[in-house]
């Protein structure tokens, strides 16, 4: 706790405690206002909305024509850091039930994976 | 209480409603490449409780800008081809074949089965197959678990409670109680239903991609586990199923580079499931 509280401070989040996170949300939850978080793209690659811009209701609507179903958007983060550290604990605890017992490497690289995401979500 | 054989079980298919002609339809112009969208919306005027989903997710994603949309070609501009299959084919399918019990709950299947397809469709972009094949194998890919489920319930009562019991896959508990299990009687029906063999082919390989040569049975496989890992319609604390070292070779797999996704496969699910309002 401590020691979270000491890293926080040197790199300046604990002064400005509203950050900021990502989070993917289907493109009819998405609220006017929400800024990207990631770029959209086209299926050429080519940049459509960078990341950073805010969203406004016609933009939204020329996504969804497009066929985009989801984004990511960026939202204030309010949690403070022990609901932060408890998020994580049970994100791996998680993990850990579902994928009990043996399975292949496949299966254990797949548990890898989904708990570096599971954590970057709690993040 | 003995269980049905997987003949007489397929005696019993008619106690499903027939697959809608739609979802044939639908298959028929993805594989047709001079169909065009004009066919397709003639064949969805003929289902009313299609057209009337397909204007309900049309006018849900207005954002409050767009005009009222009152017609399935309209419908079809503003939610994009993708997403007009999607809904046609998992309205066709759960709209028929939910009927929820005390034992078995039939919309927890198609919450799975719409998480197992969302998931296809992704593998599918990234590893150029038919998003929409893909989709229809995830959709289907249980479908033996509703026939077994709709034909036997007291055996399949009994699935459901060694399954509890015991902490087993469903497939070992049905293998004990019927000696069969969902995969075969699920592909046995799909190709009842004149169904693409593929697709037969891919229902039978889900949980054991490795005993069949099924380019779709590997992706579907896989597109099982990753649902199952990504609790997408999942019950509380079901187990993830064992993965295939092979499938995942097969389609030249890297989680740590698949992972990028996962974020917006979620999203995505979240994204049918309330068009589909389940």
């Amino acid at each position: 706790m401590f020691s979270d509280r000491t890293r926080l401070w040197q790199t300046g989040s604990w002064r400005n405690p509203m950050k900021s996170r990502t989070i993917h949300l289907p493109i009819l939850s998405v609220v006017p206002g929400m800024a990207l978080a990631l770029p959209i793209t086209d299926h050429a690659g080519r940049t459509l909305f960078a990341a950073g811009t805010e969203l406004d209701a016609e933009m939204l609507d020329r996504l969804n024509k497009r066929g985009v179903e989801s984004l990511a958007a960026q939202i204030i983060d309010a949690r403070d850091t022990e609901t932060i550290a408890q998020e994580l604990l049970a994100a791996e605890l998680r993990v850990r039930k579902i994928f009990r017992g043996a399975g292949s490497p496949a299966r254990d690289a797949l548990q890898a994976a989904i708990l570096r995401h599971r954590e970057e979500g709690a993040r | 209480m003995s269980a049905p054989s997987l003949d007489e079980l397929l005696g019993h298919a008619d106690a499903l409603p027939a697959l809608p002609e739609i979802v044939h339809h639908v298959m028929n112009s993805l594989k047709d490449e001079e169909a065009d969208v004009d066919t397709l919306v003639h064949h969805i005027n003929t289902d009313p409780v299609i057209v009337s989903r397909l204007l309900a997710a049309a006018n849900a994603s207005a954002f409050g800008l767009s005009v009222r949309v009152d017609s399935a070609r309209q419908a079809f501009m503003v939610l994009g081809q993708n997403r007009v299959v999607s809904i046609i084919l998992a309205t066709a399918l759960i709209g028929r074949y939910d009927s929820p019990t005390a034992e078995f709950d039939s919309r927890e299947l198609w919450r799975h089965t719409l998480g197992v397809a969302t998931c296809a469709r992704a593998l599918a972009e990234r590893f150029d197959f038919s998003p929409e094949t893909a989709f229809t194998g995830g959709l289907l890919h249980d479908i033996g678990k509703l026939l077994m489920r709709t034909a036997a319930p007291a055996a399949y009562a009994e699935v459901l409670y060694l399954q509890q019991t015991e902490d087993v896959p469903a497939m070992t508990a049905e293998l004990a109680v019927f000696g069969y299990d969902h995969a075969a009687a699920g592909s046995r029906l799909a190709t009842t239903w004149n169904l693409p063999h593929e697709i037969a082919e891919a229902i039978a390989a889900h949980h054991k991609p490795d005993d069949y040569s099924s380019e779709l049975g590997d992706l579907i496989h896989v597109a099982n586990v990753l649902s199952h890992a990504l609790e997408l319609g999942d019950p509380p604390d079901k187990r993830v199923p064992d993965l295939s070292e092979r499938a995942c070779a097969s389609l030249g797999l890297s989680w740590p580079n698949f992972a990028a996704r996962f974020g917006e496969i979620e999203a995505r699910y979240q994204g049918i499931r309330l068009l589909l309002g389940i």
